[in-house]
């Protein structure tokens, strides 16, 4: 078999091997990557050689260590995301019978939520239900208490008021912000004016849109079609 | 729900004889047939036992000259055969196809021959329904529709309906019908008559049979729903449409103002256009619902229930995939306030490359301190749908287990009593 290889593969073959087994020229490649002189420099015709040897970065060198001396564990498939058939302990119904099974384990260590190392707690919280300061950081704009929950009927008839008398002064943001609650309550509560509608948000976008290139347009159509895959669970 | 007189189901099938007619429409269809064939020959469709009239058998050496370019295919065809429009009964027991077919799939030898040929002819090579599959199919859809609907509400009981729609259709419907048949070995005829062999499948391709495959109601608005994109609300499709919630419609692969719909250049393949190949599966999967309808009526229930559960309900399908969302996380806050949950939040479980190009964060949602879904994305934003969707399907997808007890299970003797199924309240937004 090794007669028959081609020139070229026979090539990629020693080149392979070489670098798997001497160091020096691995690194000397990502030595090559740091140096400031071909990563600052603008990519001319006469340095595009050079700027793509130097991006010809060998595997890492743990893909390569000695696997015979030690045991360990290949994850092949690696780590994938959790099944949606596996029904989180909250969604079991009454009669469940997991639901009394899970009982116990949940109420000590659950197997449902993931623990998550933290620094600051101590070993023995670990063995216990999950507080508050062992889940991770809540996204900014899903904290429950972020949000404004003590608007009145009067507030919400004064910003329909505010809004629709003036809705160039009294934007979305601008309401949000004077009422302490979010942008969606805003638009929820009050639509603006038609003939406002129209003079701040379809006709400028209109006059936009129409100097829009191909790039652009099609750049658009793929985001738009990026989202609809996503909710259909594509991507 | 309609009403079904379970009582006329199959009965009329077995005695079905030419010589009386139930109705006075299928007496005068009679009446036309015979005068279309001009000689003594009659058909009589009898499922007990060969004892019709033997017909009259060409004989080879009478065949004119001219004639002896094309010989006759079969030394035992009837003289009048290619004036009939699907093959006679008694020839069933010749068929070499038909055995076979009746050997593969391991038939009861109750099942006779002649009714198998019957499920092959398609109403549309024949449209009387004394010699066409149109009675066998119906009782067969509706018994597939029934164990497979039966099935996902016992093992799914959580989902939506147009998911369930979609589910039955991905068990029932005429695509994976046609691919049953198909891997039965079913072959089609190039074109039906009486004169082909009785083991192929006889539709025609020019016109599809008027005849009546499952409920529904056809809509006065069905023009403004193909044209004008009208909205067709899930409580509509369950009262008006058929059993896949489509929108029951006569004219098949033909457009609602009456003209044919015209291929365009992209359906024209070497298997024809995208109508021919609509026509063709259809035909196929009523030939496969017509086989379930004649194991019901020789063999009875179990055995039907059997069938079905080898060659239906075993193909898998990802109910998984055949969810699609608008407003996750609207539709996950609401689920939450409904069941009195804590309301969900997004919380980063991990991330890496902010900065860069590719950028993956992993987002999980929790309730309290309950962990409801995870996902991944390119963005905090979509990782939060991502999440958020994935907690909504395990919510919906929710099973009791393999085992669970069916409805029809209660129908087999000495069954123990029934214990409740769990029901859910009802979907979450109306759609």
């Amino acid at each position: 078999m090794e007669a028959t290889l081609t020139r070229p593969t026979a090539c990629c073959c020693r080149a392979l091997t070489s670098s798997a087994l001497t160091s020096s020229s691995s690194t000397s490649r990502l030595a090559a990557l740091s140096r400031p002189s071909l990563l600052s420099g603008v990519r001319q015709k006469s340095t595009k050689a050079r700027h793509k040897a130097a991006l010809n970065i060998p595997p890492h060198p743990t893909f390569f260590a000695d696997r015979s001396s030690e045991d360990h564990i290949i994850f092949n498939p690696p780590s994938s995301a959790p099944s949606v058939f596996h029904t989180p302990f909250k969604f079991l119904p009454k009669s469940d019978p997991r639901r009394r099974a899970m009982f116990d384990a949940h109420l000590f260590a659950s197997s449902v939520t993931t623990k998550f190392a933290n620094p600051t707690s101590s070993s023995e919280s670990s063995s216990t239900a999950p507080t508050a300061e062992d889940l991770p950081k809540v996204l900014e704009r899903d904290d429950p208490m972020a949000k404004n929950h003590s608007l009145t009927k009067e507030d919400v008839e004064e910003m329909r008021r505010l809004r629709l008398e003036d809705p160039v002064n009294n934007s979305v943001k601008s309401l949000a912000k004077q009422f302490g609650c979010s942008v969606m309550f805003v638009m929820m509560c009050v639509r603006a004016p038609a003939e406002h509608r129209e003079k701040v948000h379809v006709l400028p976008h209109q006059a936009a849109r129409e100097r829009w290139g191909p790039k652009k347009r099609e750049a658009r159509e793929a985001r738009q079609r990026r989202v609809e895959m996503l909710m259909k669970g594509e991507l | 729900m309609k009403r079904l007189r379970v009582d006329r189901w199959t009965g009329q099938l077995l005695v079905a004889s030419s010589s009386r007619p139930a109705t006075p429409g299928v007496a005068a269809a009679l009446r036309s047939r015979r005068c279309l064939s001009t000689t003594t020959t009659t058909r009589h469709q009898s499922a007990v036992a060969a004892e019709a009239v033997a017909p009259i058998y060409e004989n080879a050496e009478n065949v004119a000259p001219s004639d002896l370019r094309f010989p006759p295919l079969d030394k035992t065809l009837p003289a009048n055969a290619s004036s009939l429009p699907s093959p006679l009964p008694e020839r069933a027991l010749h068929s070499p196809k038909l055995a076979a077919l009746h050997a593969r799939l391991t038939l009861s030898p109750k099942i006779p021959l002649q009714t198998l040929a019957r499920a092959l002819v398609d109403a549309s090579a024949d449209p009387n329904p004394q010699f066409n599959n149109s009675n066998l199919a119906f009782v067969g859809q509706t018994l597939i529709n029934y164990h497979a609907s039966e099935w996902f509400m016992m093992h799914y009981p959580r989902l939506p309906m147009e998911v369930l729609y979609a589910a039955m259709k991905g068990l029932g419907g005429d695509p994976s019908l046609n691919k049953v048949a198909m891997s039965w070995g079913i072959e089609a005829a190039a074109a039906p008559g009486g004169e082909v062999d009785p083991g192929l499948l006889q539709f025609s391709l020019e016109s599809t049979g008027d005849s009546i495959l499952g409920f529904g109601y056809k809509r006065s608005e069905v023009n403004k729903l193909q044209n004008s994109k009208w909205r067709r609300g899930v409580a509509s499709r369950v009262v008006l449409d058929n059993d896949f919630g489509e929108i029951v419609s006569r004219n098949f692969g033909v457009k609602h103002d009456g003209e044919e719909a015209e291929p365009t250049e992209k359906d024209i393949t070497s298997y024809g256009n995208a109508v021919k190949r609509a026509i063709s599966q259809k035909a196929h999967a009523n030939c496969m619902r017509a086989v379930v309808g004649a194991v019901y009526t020789h063999c009875g229930r179990d055995a039907v229930k059997s069938f079905i559960k080898a060659h239906v309900l075993s193909r898998t399908i990802d109910l998984s995939k055949l969810f699609e969302f608008k407003h996750p996380t609207l539709e996950l806050a609401m689920l939450c306030s409904r069941e009195e949950f804590e309301p969900p939040v997004a919380r980063l479980l991990s991330e890496t490359g902010r900065l860069s190009r590719t950028p993956v964060f992993v987002v999980g949602i929790y309730s309290g301190k309950d962990k409801l879904g995870e996902g991944s994305g390119a963005s905090l934003e979509q990782a939060r749908w991502k999440a958020s969707m994935n907690a909504l399907k395990a919510w919906y997808l929710y099973s009791p287990g393999e085992d669970v007890r069916m409805p029809s299970d209660m129908l087999e003797e000495d069954a123990k009593p029934w214990e409740p199924a769990y029901i859910d309240i009802g979907e979450i937004i109306s759609r």
